[in-house]
């Protein structure tokens, strides 16, 4: 049946690769709800290509090989990432697979490079679940999602013992309906757990991925007359949530919406007044690159692109040069020593706190801390938190509320 | 003992021999993990689009919310798979014949209406599925679904599962057209009326139907869930799954025998193909491919190939017409 395989071959197949150069393959939501975002990330995983390639390529025990991105466009749709994993793996033969993004579209792709014994190196899920379910070829870049709301809630906090923010608070919780909005809540309620007479929970309430219309869900967080408005959200959910709470009126002392609220796009699409002061917690901030590879990156990325890089660009940077530190350290393309390699791995890092491990305890996901930003009128948005990195010191109640 | 007169066995021992030659592919013929992973996804899909048929095509009862009974069938049988450790099949078993009930639960009351009231009555259905399984969470997961566990070879079995369970749908969509129970079908489908005068019990016929085509589906969305090892809401219960069906059958000619089959192979194919290369292109390709169907041959790829065989001087026997 050599006609039949002929077939597949000519429909799906690419050239097998050539013994000088590595095929890493990838999909990224380019197109679909999640696009914008996919379009960031597909430039992270760019300039890490190019880089390695400016250098010759990388050294695999001594001989230097190309490494080429054979990406694809998953559309944002969990069934199509899954079927394009299994493309890349079993017809394109590629080597090594970078994840694409979101905590849902990894947690069903990851599943096919688990099947296929292949390493799977991702920097777009954030869900604990994820890496719960004890995979032995899944890499994970992004620090949990609780620890996003942890640090949010730290500063608020820090706010609240400076008498800056009533005691107790009075707290709003609006978190999407995956395993990526379960976290986030988790996280505040282990916080308000911790903290007890210090915050009331007056909503918790979920909603649905990709949502039209948030009008409901907004009028009950506006007549529960709450302090803090905390909400996790994807960038169009963030968009079009804030855009019906400006329509209300609505004003909250601190208004959050997790990794989201600094996007540039995002203040062009809603108008710089509708975003100020808005709070997110994220996995990286620009403002870290005063020194070290940290800087290299920023000023590669500036060169190349001719702006400032957002945590996005920087995690999918981070994890195609992760997946080529794994095989130039296992110095051979044979997948288990670069998984082994990568198990073990313990590299400085463009990542807070400036190291990047694959802890075995938490499912292979690294761990690290997080920043917490606020928008601030004139369109920047300075690290408020952790203290160490502050480069203000943020501002709480939000001074446009009456 | 005698087969009933309907029965011929010379189409019978085609799709046979094809079922077995397609089983023995893997181990004899060595095809490649990926033609042998689209082959699998093809099989499961040939079986749905059939499944759709029974009552979009022999009943002229056009759903668009058969997604919702795929996906039901698929989180019936993830969850027990998950909790209470269900072995595959049995885990498939129960959740086409809860799938098979939903369908009668919903379908019993909206099959008295008739063309495009049933039709958007299905839709609403659908609809009504996916957000109550989107916002039951303990037993969907939510929006991000379930995962199930990964098996060392089930692909391969899920390859021989596949054939087995396409091959029982093209026996059914036989014995549905063919027996004198499928001309109680057609008659129902022509005047549902006129059936009635004639002592055909039409709600009876058409809720064995319903609960046939759920349990299909149902089976078919369990299968589908244990070969992607993983289940959510929005995509396995959305309206773009259910209309996937539809295009399956109009395009391989809707209400005949083989035709939606034919339809699964060329939207799988081509959606493979095109997702892959021009991602933004397929949906209005498969728009473009619906649109000129619908004008130029009703009957889709069926009536094409009969139409090219007629040129080379096949003659069918009047009962062969689909």
């Amino acid at each position: 049946m050599r006609s039949l395989n002929l077939l597949f071959a000519l429909l799906f197949a690419q050239a097998a690769p050539a013994a000088d150069k590595i095929v890493i393959g990838a999909t990224l939501p380019l197109t679909g709800s999640e696009s914008r975002i996919g379009g960031f990330y597909k430039e992270g995983y760019d300039l890490a290509f190019e880089e390695a390639n400016k250098k010759g390529g990388l050294d695999v025990g001594g001989k230097k090989m190309r490494a080429e991105l054979l990406l694809l466009d998953d559309t944002s749709a969990q069934a199509t990432a899954a079927s394009l994993a299994d493309r890349l793996i079993n017809s394109d033969k590629v080597q090594f697979l970078l994840g694409t993004y979101s905590s849902h579209l990894v947690e069903a792709q990851s599943v096919v490079a688990e099947q296929s014994g292949i390493p799977y190196v991702n920097g777009g899920g954030g869900a604990i679940d994820i890496y719960k379910r004890g995979f032995k070829w899944l890499f994970g870049l992004l620090a949990p999602v609780q620890n996003l709301s942890g640090a949010l809630m730290e500063w608020i906090d820090s706010q609240e013992k400076a008498g800056k923010l009533p005691k107790p608070s009075r707290v709003a919780v609006l978190w999407e309906n995956t395993a990526h909005g379960k976290d986030f809540r988790q996280g505040v309620q282990d916080f308000v757990g911790k903290h007890r007479g210090d915050y009331l929970i007056e909503v918790d309430e979920s909603f649905e991925l990709n949502g039209k219309d948030f009008g409901a869900l907004l009028g009950k967080v506006k007549n529960a007359r709450v302090d803090l408005f905390l909400a996790d959200a994807h960038l169009p959910d963030y968009i079009t949530m804030q855009r019906q709470y400006a329509t209300m009126g609505l004003c909250h002392k601190v208004q959050s919406y997790g990794a989201r609220g600094s996007e540039k796009q995002a203040a062009e699409a809603l108008g710089k007044e509708n975003v100020k002061y808005i709070l997110s917690s994220v996995w990286w901030n620009a403002q870290l690159g005063k020194a070290g590879i940290t800087k290299h990156f920023v000023d590669l990325f500036k060169a190349r692109y001719g702006r400032a890089p957002e945590w996005y660009q920087a995690v999918a940077y981070e994890t195609a040069r992760a997946l080529f530190l794994g095989i130039e350290q296992a110095g051979s393309l044979d997948h288990e020593k670069v998984r082994e390699k990568l198990a073990a791995l313990q590299v400085e890092s463009i990542l807070p706190g400036g190291k990047l491990s694959f802890p075995a305890q938490s499912g292979q996901q690294a761990i690290y801390p997080f920043v917490v930003q606020q928008n601030q009128p004139d369109g920047s948005s300075p690290i408020v938190w952790p203290k160490e990195s502050a480069a203000s010191p943020g501002v709480a109640p939000n001074p446009d509320c009456k | 003992m005698k087969p009933p007169r309907w029965f011929r066995w010379r189409p019978a021992a085609i799709v046979l021999g094809l079922a077995v030659a397609l089983a023995l592919l893997p181990p004899v013929a060595r095809i490649s993990v990926y033609t042998q992973n689209q082959l699998t996804l093809t099989f499961v899909t040939i079986a749905a689009a059939l499944a759709w048929n029974w009552l979009g095509g022999y009943l002229g009862q056009v759903s668009f919310g058969h997604a919702a009974l795929f996906g039901l069938g698929g989180f019936v049988a993830a969850r027990l798979q998950i909790s209470a450790h269900l072995p595959m099949i049995l885990a498939w078993t129960a959740g086409g014949l809860v799938a098979g009930l939903y369908a009668l639960a919903w379908g019993h009351p909206t099959l008295r209406l008739r063309g495009p009231y049933f039709s958007i009555a299905t839709i609403g259905v659908g609809e009504a599925t996916r957000l109550v399984c989107t916002y039951w969470d303990w037993f969907t997961g939510g929006s991000s679904g379930m995962s199930l566990p990964v098996t060392a070879g089930l692909k391969l079995q899920l390859y021989w599962y596949g054939i087995a369970i396409a091959l029982v749908g093209v026996a059914t969509s036989y014995w549905l057209r063919r027996s004198p129970l499928g001309m109680a079908l057609l008659a129902i489908k022509s005047d549902v009326d006129a059936a009635g005068d004639v002592g055909i019990s039409s709600v009876r016929l058409q809720d064995g139907v319903l609960f046939l085509s759920g349990l299909a589906m149902g089976i078919c969305g369990a299968f589908n869930a244990s070969y992607y090892s993983f289940i959510e809401p929005v995509e396995t219960l959305g309206f773009e799954k259910s209309i996937s069906f539809v295009f399956m059958g109009v395009i391989g000619g809707v209400g005949t025998i083989l035709g939606p089959a034919l339809g699964a192979v060329v939207f799988v194919l081509v959606r493979q193909y095109f997702i892959a290369s021009y991602p933004q292109l397929y949906l209005g390709l498969f728009g473009v491919l619906l649109v000129l169907v619908i004008l130029f041959e009703p009957l889709g790829l069926t009536g094409l190939s009969l139409r090219v065989a007629r040129r080379f001087g096949y003659r069918e026997r009047p009962d062969l017409s689909t």
